[in-house]
């Protein structure tokens, strides 16, 4: 994984294509230019930090379009929007998807390299935040099933005697049990525990919600 | 037999200047000088023993001939000869003495009508001697059948008559009637004769004239009232109506008898009122102004105006020109020959309504517009010389029409600018592109000229590309002005499938923010049309607007420009969508302003269309796509 980032540019119209590739290349960025969403789906593209500066009117796919295909891939990218010519409804649409930027046709090269620089910013957050979820995984894959349930009452908020009530075994069974846990979540504090389950989107069932 | 003589002597004895004999005497020579011819027969064999000597003047035979046996019998009138037979063998048995009347054949072949008075002398109860005297009747029966053949004229006259006649008798009892007259009255046939004229006839002058029956006249005539006199009839069904009646006297054997004739005047009286009404009216109109009527003589050249031409044309009363010269100067030049040819027409094409429009200029100076409809006169002879012409200021029509033509324009100005509303993001859209790629562009030759080695080729390269882009931008705005501008129809030559391809590009953007797909077909080689191309273009937008908005929200959009020749040599342009189609009744009105599918529309994008088509002498055309979907668009009349 290298950390150097790539812009990729997907606008239909090629005088465009090739100004904001040219402006983006100048500025000392590696860029890459596909004149349809289509043609941006299918490229293999590199690991590291990116982002897309995504024409919004688009002959073929449109840049929402592209923008909701994304975001259902397990790479859900950055997007700065560019039109010619935005409404309301459109740029809420586009904001709403997540988009880091909106910007209207013609754009300063300070605006845009700016929401691509956030852009960009946004995207290592979520690739270290993937790597770090990756390391909360593997802690989590290591867990007993027993370790795994415990983890979910402790997250919710149990006392150790309410998750020994709920499990049938003693406080002390489930204190051994917390302390493996924290261990192998590499967890510092309760709250870091509770916070790890959240990430890896563990929950239980409070025992009052039993039928 | 004996002689006349004798018998003469036999029967009158030798005359005496006193006494029995003197006074036969006396009684015979009087009988001889008048028409009076007496005789005498045998009763038994019917001949004639006796017959005075007038006998010979009367029928044109000697007096020999009379005493020949069965002379009487042979000389009577065939037609009269079975009834006279009959009636005196009878008398001659039962009675003393007899009259009757007969013909009888003179020498000259004519009848002459006697009567005769018979005695009748028996012998013990047997008839044995007749006597009597022949009197010529001849001129009382001519007269007599002189007057039933009148009165039978009279009564076929009547019956022939076109008008209803009743026939009173003096006392006002109705003697006849002719079947018209039982019509009129509302009575079945033979229903009126005895009725009382007054019964069916009232008014002042009928009374007269019951009362005063006249003179009565030697000869059966008719003589009648001069003209009519106004009455009121009454039917059978008690309802009345108003008449006219002539009375005439009509001498019959029969007496006096008072000849009404009877017009039913009351659909005259309704024409007179409809036509006093039509002519109050015409009056009140031609005042009004509403129309002007001018009746010109051709042969003299005079105009006589009915309604205020004076005021309508600015001038004082009676001012207006009264002759066809005088309107002739104050025509406009230009309609001059074109009247002169409509109303040649009119003269020798008798009797047809011509009407043309023609400028005359009022008072002012000011050329106003009349439509004139002409007719020639019907009452006048062959050659008609005399026309009637109803003549409209039609003006303010004109210049209605003219506005309404601006009007349109200008709505079509106004449709095209709300077009270009709502295609301001597309256009916008398009302009924007080339003016993002002049800014980064720039912004990037900044960039690379910033290095410590600048690449220069590669700026070359970028100002290049900004010069193209500017190019790009400047093209867009001048086809913007181009449709944003309100201006006339202006007919050029184009080529229909550029005209529409300048259009594809123009929307291309819009199209496909929206997700359609664009296809084309164009045929190649196709001849120029003359056509406003702004005008064509506008209709082109407003096909694809439509064919956008029925496509909105459909995840599989596509649009189709077509141009193509038809068979017939038009040039078709259509724009095919795969919306929800047309259904019947939009199809209907779909060209209609105002109608509009969607919210907030004017729905004037399609009427402006067909307007501007059809000034084209164009067609606009729409139906549903066995596919989904429609095809809408126009065809053009190839160039002349």
């Amino acid at each position: 994984m290298t950390d150097e980032p790539t812009v990729f540019v997907v606008d239909d119209d090629p005088s465009v294509r090739r100004s904001v590739v040219r402006l983006l290349e100048s500025a000392g960025l590696r860029v890459e230019g596909f004149d349809s969403g289509e043609a941006f789906l299918e490229h293999r593209r590199r690991t590291g930090p990116a982002c897309v500066v995504l024409d919004v009117r688009m002959s073929g796919m449109s840049g929402l379009e592209l923008q909701r295909r994304l975001s259902a891939t397990g790479r859900p990218m950055a997007i700065v929007f560019i039109t010619g010519h935005g409404d309301v409804p459109m740029s809420v649409a586009a904001m709403k998807g997540g988009a880091v930027d909106f910007l209207l046709k013609p754009f300063d090269d300070e605006a845009l390299l700016a929401a691509i620089d956030r852009a960009i910013g946004r995207d290592r957050a979520w690739l270290l935040e993937q790597q770090e979820l990756a390391v909360l995984r593997v802690g989590y894959d290591r867990l007993t099933p027993r370790e795994q349930q415990v983890f979910a009452l402790v997250a919710a908020g149990l006392l150790n005697k309410q998750v020994a009530a709920q499990l049938g075994t003693s406080e002390k069974t489930i204190k051994v049990h917390r302390a493996r846990v924290m261990a192998k979540m590499e967890a510092l504090s309760l709250a870091d525990l509770v916070r790890h389950a959240e990430r890896l989107q563990i929950t239980a069932r409070h025992p009052d919600w039993r039928a | 037999m004996t002689g006349p003589e004798d018998v003469e002597h036999d029967v009158f004895s030798p005359p005496a200047p006193s006494g029995p004999a003197a006074r036969a005497v006396g009684f015979k020579r009087l009988l001889e000088a008048t028409q009076i011819v007496q005789w005498e027969a045998d009763a038994q064999t019917r001949d004639f023993t006796y017959v005075g000597s007038q006998a010979e003047r009367l029928l044109g035979y000697p007096l020999a001939r009379w005493l020949e046996p069965a002379f009487w019998k042979t000389h009577l009138h065939p037609d009269d000869l079975d009834r006279v037979l009959r009636f005196r063998e009878e008398a001659l048995r039962e009675r003393e003495a007899y009259e009757f009347e007969y013909r009888m054949i003179a020498a000259g072949g004519n009848s002459v009508w006697f009567h005769d008075v018979v005695a009748v002398q028996r012998l013990d109860g047997v008839a044995a001697v007749i006597r009597g005297f022949l009197i010529d009747v001849s001129k009382r029966k001519r007269a007599e059948a002189t007057a039933r053949a009148s009165e039978a004229r009279v009564r076929q006259l009547i019956e022939q008559a076109p008008d209803a006649i009743v026939a009173a008798r003096a006392n006002g009892q109705v003697a006849f009637v002719n079947h018209q007259a039982e019509h009129l009255f509302g009575y079945q046939p033979g229903a009126l004769v005895g009725e009382q004229l007054e019964q069916v006839l009232s008014g002042p002058r009928v009374k007269e004239y019951l009362e005063e029956p006249g003179l009565a006249l030697g000869a059966p005539s008719v003589t009648m009232t001069e003209g009519t006199v106004p009455a009121t009839a009454r039917r059978a069904d008690g309802r009345t109506f108003p008449v006219a009646v002539n009375f005439g006297r009509l001498e019959t054997d029969e007496g006096l008898v008072v000849v009404t004739t009877v017009r039913d005047v009351s659909h005259q009286i309704e024409a007179e009122q409809a036509l006093r009404q039509s002519e109050e009216r015409f009056r009140i109109a031609a005042t009004l102004g509403a129309d002007i009527i001018a009746e010109a003589d051709i042969s003299t050249g005079g105009v006589v105006w009915f309604g205020n031409v004076d005021e309508a044309m600015g001038f004082a009363r009676g001012e207006f020109p009264r002759t066809l010269d005088g309107l002739r100067d104050r025509g406009h030049p230009d309609d001059r020959g074109r009247v002169r040819r409509a109303m040649s027409r009119s003269v020798f094409e008798q009797g047809g309504v011509v009407s043309f429009e023609c400028r005359l200029r009022s008072k002012e100076g000011l050329y106003r517009h009349w439509t004139v409809r002409a007719v020639p006169r019907s009452d006048s002879d062959d050659l008609s010389k005399t026309f009637v012409a109803v003549c409209s200021d039609v003006t303010e029509q004109i210049v209605a029409r003219a506005e309404a033509l601006q009007h349109r324009d200008a709505l079509a100005h106004v449709a095209r600018v709300s077009s270009l509303g709502e295609l301001t993001g597309a256009v916008a859209h398009e302009l924007n592109q080339p003016l993002a790629a002049i800014l980064s562009n720039a912004q990037a030759a900044v960039r690379l000229l910033d290095r410590d080695a600048p690449d220069v080729r590669q700026v070359r390269e970028v100002l290049h590309d900004i010069v193209a882009d500017d190019r790009r931008a400047s093209a867009i705005i001048q086809r913007l002005r181009e449709m944003m501008r309100g201006e006339s129809s202006s007919r050029e030559t184009i080529d229909l499938g550029a005209v529409v391809q300048e259009v594809r590009e123009i929307m291309r953007s819009g199209l496909s923010m929206r997700g359609i797909a664009v296809l084309s077909e164009f045929a190649s080689d196709l001849p120029p049309v003359v056509a406003d191309r702004i005008q064509i273009q506008q209709v082109v937008v407003n096909l694809v607007t439509n064919a956008m908005q029925a496509m909105d929200e459909l995840p599989e959009a596509s649009l189709t420009f077509r141009v193509f020749e038809r068979d017939d040599g038009w040039q078709v342009v259509t724009v095919d969508d795969t919306g929800p189609g047309i259904s019947p009744t939009m199809l209907a009105t779909m060209f209609n302003p105002f109608n509009t599918s969607r919210e907030g529309g004017l729905g004037m994008g399609l009427s402006i269309s067909r307007s501007i088509v059809e000034a084209h002498g164009g067609e606009m055309q729409a139906e549903p796509l066995a596919t989904g979907g429609a095809t809408v668009g126009f065809a053009l009349p190839p160039s002349p």
